[in-house]
């Protein structure tokens, strides 16, 4: 049975919902220490809150009590704003302050792809992992279904993550973003096998509304 | 599943604007490199489909677009497409920071890479009907939309589609950032040579370049005499952000899913064409993958990255293009000119074009975040 959690950044505290709709409110310190302090430095918001949803709902044994494997499920990563937080304080006007200001994990941490590459190598998963960016919700519940693992009648076995990330900076370069509302949240969604494809669509529905009034 | 029919193929890299001319020049042995000048002393070593144009992002930041439009026309597509499948590393970051290095505001629209639709659908047959996704993976991205596109159009009944891979990411921020992880080398006017030398003893890092490749693909095309995609292969290395461990473990596992999925045995591919981004890591673990699948006799191997660098997520539907010219032209191309090839005895170097009939080619790649993906072309 699919099981969704939620992470919202507001007025500078980290509000969770798990499954049951119960919400619990961290400070943004806290949300830090369930990353630890190792990794902090070279990953985006939008990353540290998929670990941090990973950690807080204990999500390897919600696979392995699922009937999946936390070392081989899929991921599919839904991301449109890449990590411009991470780097939103770093560019600047003048080309030559841009490169001299760039530090060693941007070519990591700016990229989409880069929340699904922290969390296979954090949790130790080699199954096939995919970050994608679309506003047609039929193409991610075609895409949820077809990254499943399959057994030799082609049914769907294990569990999968499908996980919506973002972090969008109010400035960049100092100057404010527009036509957009900065936001800061993520939603980390476990399918199992027998989920329907009903049950995926809605979840999938789930996570687009995030981005409702985003754009303006 | 359904097999995938690539009924025709397009790419710009800076061997040429179109793919015949590329083919032309690989026939050739031609390989290709310049520099890049930006502000503050900083040069480095880029291979750019107009030269001069990265070391002027102003102008640089217009080529992503007119590219997108440009090879969809290549594809001279002639009815509705129902499906686009766009792959890339960095999207439209060069549009963004002209606009930061302009002093201007940057749109929210411009940041997100879903928008990338309203591109395609200023394209002839591409219409508010076709269903678009972005793939933002880098530079496994185009291997990774083939996979998704042979199994969501096998599941929605899509029968026809594009699939593009293309970056034009040589900018201030990326040259950067490569630079920062020793991925790339700054230019020095004493190099009398390109730094990719893939497969080689003395390798220099990856040629940072742009441009990128697209497909027109059918899963019921008239004419089935084409080269389809019949296997693909996937998995997470779990290692680490931007190294390969060189057991080649991770990538001999995408092989054996593209070839178990393919229906194919390991002694029946009869070419390879390689991610070989020119870095010794990826030269070993690709090369042990071969050993530990194929075995010591080795088929003759393609490595485009010699000839006209990286192009990030460009750079996987350029070699596919590429492979699935060879298929259609029969010919297989000498090593690029200048470049020994001499890393490993079972992959010796060819100093001219040769005739060459396949009928199973694989394809690896392997990219940021630890993505090794493999598929089999069949003609």
């Amino acid at each position: 049975m699919c099981r969704t959690y939620e992470c919202n950044y507001i007025n500078g505290q980290a509000v969770f919902n798990n499954q049951n709709n119960e919400e619990q409110i961290l400070s943004l310190q806290s949300v830090d220490e369930l990353i630890g302090r190792r990794n902090l430095s070279k990953i985006s918001t939008a990353t540290k809150i998929a670990g941090a949803l990973y950690e807080k709902y204990n999500l390897d044994e919600y696979i392995r009590e699922a009937g999946g494997n936390p070392y081989d499920t899929p991921i599919v990563i839904s991301n449109r704003y890449a990590n411009w937080d991470y780097v939103s304080q770093d560019v600047f006007s003048d080309i030559s302050m841009t490169i001299e200001s760039t530090n060693n994990y941007v070519a990591t941490a700016w990229f989409p792809a880069t929340i699904q590459g922290y969390l296979t190598i954090k949790y130790g998963n080699k199954g096939q992992a995919i970050t994608l960016s679309t506003t047609d919700s039929e193409m991610m519940v075609s895409s949820i279904e077809s990254m499943f693992n399959k057994d030799e009648s082609g049914m769907k076995t294990g569990t999968l993550i499908y996980g919506t990330y973002e972090s969008i900076p109010e400035r960049i370069a100092g100057n404010k973003v527009t036509n957009i509302e900065p936001r800061t949240f993520g939603i980390t969604s476990v399918f199992t096998h027998n989920d329907c494809v009903e049950t995926i669509r809605d979840t999938v529905e789930a996570h687009m509304v995030k981005y409702n009034n985003v754009t303006k | 599943m359904n097999d995938i029919y690539i009924e025709s193929a397009a790419a710009r890299s800076p061997l040429g604007n179109n793919l015949d001319e590329i083919w032309s020049n690989i026939l050739a042995g031609k390989s290709t490199y310049s520099k890049a000048t930006l502000p503050g002393e900083n040069v480095y070593f880029a291979a750019e489909c107009e030269e001069g144009s990265a070391s002027d992002i102003s102008v640089y930041s217009k080529l992503y677009s007119s590219t997108i439009v440009d090879l969809v026309g290549q594809l001279n597509i002639d009815e509705h497409v129902e499906a686009v499948f766009f792959a890339t590393a960095v999207g439209n970051l060069a549009e963004i920071e002209s606009d930061i290095y302009k002093g201007n505001s940057v749109s929210g629209n411009d940041l997100d890479f879903a928008n990338v639709k309203n591109v395609f659908h200023e394209i002839d047959h591409i219409t508010s009907n076709t269903k678009i996704i972005t793939i933002p993976t880098g530079c496994c991205a185009g291997m990774q939309a083939i996979g998704l596109a042979r199994r969501v159009m096998d599941q929605r009944n899509i029968k026809s589609a594009v699939i593009m891979s293309l970056d034009f990411g040589l900018t201030p921020l990326a040259f950067s950032a490569f630079s920062m992880v020793n991925a790339t080398k700054t230019f020095n006017d004493d190099t009398q040579e390109s730094p990719s030398r893939p497969f080689c003893k003395e390798r220099g890092g990856f040629l940072f370049a742009d441009g990128g490749g697209a497909l027109y693909v059918k899963t019921n095309p008239s004419n089935k005499n084409v080269p389809k995609i019949t296997g693909y292969g996937c998995v997470s290395s779990a290692f680490h952000m931007i190294d390969i461990c060189t057991d080649g473990a991770s990538i001999r596992k995408s092989i054996e899913l593209a070839l178990d999925e393919a229906k194919v045995n390991p002694c029946d591919i009869d070419h390879v064409n390689l991610h070989a981004s020119g870095t010794m890591q990826n030269d070993e673990a690709e090369y042990q993958a071969l050993l530990d699948v194929i075995g010591e006799n080795i088929p003759d191997i393609t490595t485009y990255k010699g000839n006209h660098g990286h192009a990030l997520g460009g750079a996987n539907i350029i070699e596919i293009a590429l492979t699935w010219k060879m298929l259609l032209d029969g010919k297989i191309p000498p090593t690029p000119k200048g470049i020994p090839f001499d890393a490993f005895e079972a992959t010796p170097p060819r100093q001219e074009p040769r005739d060459f009939q396949s009928h199973a080619v694989l394809k690896t790649a392997s990219g940021f975040s630890g993505i090794h993906a493999s598929l089999v072309m069949e003609y």
